[in-house]
This record gives C-alpha cells, structure tokens and sequence, in this order.
C-alpha cells in the first residue's frame, strides 16, 4: 500500500498543542507529569492532566478538529462527503455516563440505548453534528491501540478510494474508572514511571491524544503515514504474550506494508508502558526485528493515554522526522547529531492482546 | 472482483443452566458475553487458520462497566480486577483470538445501532480488493441478568465454501433519506418466508426480499444526531443473494 501524507496535526497534551512545542517540551525533558491533580483524593500517583480546565472527551475532540481545520483548511477544501473521521479511544461516552452518576450521587444503571451520548461511538456522531464531515467513519475501542489503529484504517480508507481525506486519531480523557481499574490490576507506578528501566514499577496514566489530517495527495506534508501492521497476542487479556510472537508479527507487518527494511528504522517510539512484562517482551521483540535500533518511550514524560497513546505518539514521531537534526524522543543524554532522521516505527499495544505499529518517514525530500 | 460468501454462521447463549461446549477452565472467569462467545466459536469449528476477528459492539459490557462504577461509586474499593478487564469494549474479541490461536490482526468498532453494519461494509470492502481471504464477523449482547448471546458469521472469499451459504454481492453506505427512499422503492419488504434458519445472516438482522431478483437485503439506518437545520444521516444496505 502506498504512503499516505500526514498533512496537518493537533495535540492535546501538558506537552504542547502543536509539533513544534512537543518538540521543545521533550528536548528539554519537561515533565507533564504531577501529584497534584483532580484526582489526588482518590489516587496518590502522578498523572498527566491537561493544562486547564478539564473540558470532557466530546470538547476537546472538538477543539482539536478546529485547531486541526484552521492549520489545513480542510474543510474549505472538501467537500463534507468526501471527508471520513476515523478515532480510536477507551473512555468517550463512558466518562460521561459516569460523571453523571458521580454528580447525582446515583447508583448506576445501565447506559441507554437511545441515548447516544452514553455510547462510545458517540464521539464520532457528535463531532459529525457539529462539523460538515459526512463521509465513513470508524469509531475503533481496541484500548490502547486504539488511535493507532485509527490512523492505520485512515490510511486504507484512502487507499481505497473510501473517502478523498481523513481525519484521524484518537485521545482519552482521565476518568475515575481507568484510574482506579488500572490501580487494582497493580500496574501503576505511584512513583514516576520509568519504562525499559531494571527499577520499573508500572505506568502512569494520563490524558490527550492528536488528530491528523490524512490526504490522498499533498505537496508539502509533514511526513507520510507509510506502512501499518497489525497483530494479536493470543496469549491474556492483559499480559502480553512472554514470547513477544504478536508484538513482533506487528512490527514486521507494518515494514513489509511500507516496504521497507529494518535496518532503514532509525527510531523507535515504544509502547513502554512501564509495566514489567510490557517492557520485557517489547524490548525482546524490538531485538528480534531491528537488532540494535535506538528506541525509548517518551511516556515517562507524558504518561499513557490509553486510547490516545498511538495518536500522541505518532505526533512525537513525526516531531522527530520534523527535526533539522537527528534527535530522537525522550532518550537521556542522547546528543542531538547533524542529519536527519528519515523512517521511524511506532509502537501500541493494548489489552485484549491488540499489537499495532505503524511506519512514518519523513515529509521534506 | 472478489466474490465474498457468507460461509459459516452460529449464535449461542450462554446462561446458568444451558448446556455448554468450551472447556471450563477456559471459561471460569469469562462473562456471560465471553461464554457466549466461546459457546458460538465452539459451534463453528473448525474454522480457518490465522482467522481475523472483527466485533461490532455498542456498549461493550454493560454488567462489567456497572460492576466497576458501583465500586467506584459506593467506596468499595478496590475495583474487582475482573470486572475492570472485561469491561474493556475488546474483550470478546481478544478472548476469540486466544479460542482460535489466531495472531491476525482483531478491530473492535462501535457506531450505535450501525456498528454491526459499518463494520459489514468494513469488511466487505477488504475482502472484495483481497486484502483478506476470510474474516469472523462478531457482535455480542446482553440479555437479562447472567444471559448474553453471540453471533459469528465467517465472511469468505473461498468459492468452496459457497454451498448452501449466501453471497454477499454489495454494502452500499447512504447518506440522504434520497437515497435510501431510491433504494428501498427497490425492494418488497417480506416477513421472511422465503429464507430459512439455516441461511447464514438471517439472524443478524430481518432481511428483506426483492421479489425481482431473489435478492436477500439487511437495511440499517443510523441518524447521527438530528437538528433542525442539517440532520446528518447514514444508512446502509447490504444484498444478499444465493450462490449461483
């Protein structure tokens, strides 16, 4: 399949809302990580928040489709029907179906069947409403592979002729049910985390994600979304697979898509939790398909944002590919170096054993 | 173009009480949904290597999501670790990977009362430029307390697996009332007489039947969100036919 032009990108992260500043936010290693945060009551544990008041899931997704309309003029460019919207998330109707609750002092009942609003898919019909996007959409719920798999089937979307352009990513909002279900699975480091470090103890949640604008043709992309590949474990709901089988299938699927070898991968922006087993088995497998690559996690930074991991970091992989030197995310004490990195990997990994990765390379000639 | 038949299909329920083919102690911990799922998947073996599983959900499930908010809401911390992975809106589809050994890649969609169908023109779109050979199309719901049903329907463009099955010649996606009054003065609407239980589908969702053609189709419209001044809306209509 061929590669797909990244043409326009807006963040939500306590790291910055665009490429630039996600840039200058990771190169001098800021921290969006705090203990005090609106949910220090009920967790003693860092979270990346979002600057701000917290706006819901439906708000922000809106905020990053204007910001993302006004850098590309999207929507002065096509017509409505030929503009699909395809998102990734974990919490979007939920987190709102659970703030009333948490306002009312209720018990809870079960989401209605009528009311959209309740429904993960709601996402995508609300930003439908309220923007002129008539083309297909996908909401995907593959948890933290979410909005990687989200950019991935944009990019086929393309491909096929489905729809001329897309809007594609994903991000989540911190609700009490992923702080807390997280917390009992004891995979949160209360401390901050440190992925693929001897000393991990877990992860740290966090909220935001990107929205792309993906096009058929463009002349001046930012990078290009070049191959995509997908796996599942097989193995545990929530382990990974020891023998890292799926993570790697994932990775090899994604180079063969863009058709292009392992030794061209000059980056690699891990899932790296900070959980042990996910660390162990995705350095295993990185070893299996790249050898010695120069990879990190830039979650140590930012935190995980569950279905917004694959489109927040793809976002840092393009910032990198952007970079007038060699630079790569979140590697300590890594010298940026003259040249250009040209192809990188990114992976997400989520519950249900759901392996994606996706190839981006580098927009200028 | 591909042809693409409809080559297995199976629902189960899961229930206290009901028979069950999937070994215990694959299902100790699974939920009534996840039981379902395994009790269907049993019922079509065997089934393709490296099989695909796409799943359709609204909700995800409903019972897991409340069990956690209950606890979240009423102080009973700490959220059962059980409830907390099988309300993630993926977990019968990632349990049918474990059930089949399949390493193929899984997608999990939600979109209101179309999910099952945008998902179907997801799918048929794939299969039909041969992206896929094969793909097990799943959706799941819960019933009354400690109930859930599945439905799997293995989409395949093997002609050998046409016999007795349906083809499925077309998903169109619509986006006017134009439209779908076009397409629908197409057909004539049956109460189903002229298909039968085995056929595979049918129990997805009533199908009609064109008298002209002998053409099965499933129409299923989802309204975004109305407003007065620019009702978005989105149907979509998938034919059927028998296997020449």
């Amino acid at each position: 399949m061929n590669a797909v032009p990244i043409t326009g990108a807006a963040v939500a992260s306590p790291l910055g809302r665009t490429l630039a500043e996600l840039a200058i936010s990771l190169g001098e290693r800021r921290l969006g990580l705090t203990r005090a945060h609106r949910f220090a009551a009920a967790i003693d544990a860092p979270l990346g928040e979002l600057p701000g008041a917290p706006p819901s899931l439906y708000d922000l997704a809106a905020t990053l489709t204007r910001q993302l309309a006004a850098e590309t003029g999207v929507f002065e460019r096509y017509a409505p029907q030929e503009i699909g919207l395809f998102l990734g998330t974990t919490t979007a109707g939920v987190e709102q179906w659970f703030a009333r609750h948490e306002r009312e002092g209720s018990r809870p009942t079960p989401p209605s069947l009528l009311n959209r609003d309740d429904q993960v898919g709601s996402i995508a019909a609300r930003l439908k409403a309220a923007f002129p996007i008539r083309g297909l959409d996908l909401v995907i719920v593959t948890a933290c592979s979410a909005s990687a798999a989200a950019m991935a089937r944009a990019r086929e979307a393309i491909e096929r002729g489905l729809v001329r352009c897309a809007i594609a990513g994903g991000l989540d909002m911190l609700t009490p049910m992923t702080i807390l279900g997280f917390d009992c699975l004891q995979i949160l480091d209360h401390d901050l985390c440190r992925p693929f470090r001897a000393d991990r103890k877990g992860t740290n949640l966090a909220e935001g994600g990107a929205l792309f604008l993906l096009e058929a043709a463009a002349a001046k992309p930012l990078a290009f979304l070049a191959g995509a590949g997908a796996a599942s474990d097989a193995h545990h709901m929530t382990h990974p697979d020891p023998e890292a089988r799926g993570m790697e299938l994932s990775m090899r699927r994604a180079l063969a898509d863009a058709g292009v070898e392992p030794g061209r991968i000059g980056y690699v922006n891990a899932h790296g939790t900070g959980t042990i087993p996910n660390d162990l088995t995705e350095a295993l497998a990185i070893g299996r398909v790249f050898g010695g690559v120069p990879y990190s996690s830039t979650k140590e930074l930012h935190g995980h944002t569950l279905g917004g991991a694959g489109a927040l970091e793809a976002a840092i992989t393009i910032a990198a590919l952007a970079c007038d030197e060699v630079w790569l995310p979140g590697q300590i004490g890594a010298p940026r170096r003259p040249g250009r990195l040209t192809h990188a990997l990114s992976n997400s990994f989520g519950f249900g054993g759901n392996d994606v990765s996706l190839v981006f390379t580098g927009g200028r000639p | 173009m591909t042809r693409i038949f409809a080559a297995k299909y199976a629902h189960a329920t899961a229930a206290p009480g009901l028979p069950a083919r999937a070994a215990p102690a694959l299902t100790r911990r699974m939920s009534w949904m996840q039981r379902a799922a395994m009790e269907a998947v049993e019922a079509l073996k065997p089934l393709p290597p490296d099989l695909p599983v796409y799943f359709a959900t609204q909700f995800g499930e409903i019972d897991a999501t409340l069990a956690v908010a209950d606890s979240i809401l009423s102080r009973q911390l700490p959220v059962s670790p059980t409830a907390f992975q099988h309300s993630v809106h993926n977990a019968v589809p990632g349990y049918l990977m474990i059930a089949t050994g399949s390493r193929a890649p899984s997608l999990t969609v939600s979109s209101g009362f179309a999910s099952f169908d945008k998902l179907l023109f997801w799918a048929f779109h794939e299969l039909r430029c041969g992206a896929l050979p094969a793909v097990l199309l799943a959706q799941a719901a819960e019933r009354v307390e400690d109930a859930a049903t599945c439905e799997l329907l293995l989409l395949a463009a093997d002609p050998a697996h046409a016999a007795s099955c349906l083809e499925l010649t077309s998903v169109e996606r619509l986006t006017s009332r134009q439209d779908l009054t076009t397409a629908t003065s197409r057909l004539v609407t049956t109460t189903g007489q002229e298909f039968h239980e085995s056929d595979a589908a049918v129990a997805l969702c009533p199908l009609r039947l064109d008298r002209s053609d002998g053409n099965f189709h499933r129409i299923v419209t989802s309204f975004v969100r109305e407003t007065a001044d620019d009702p978005p809306f989105e149907a979509f209509v998938s034919t059927w036919s028998r296997p020449r």
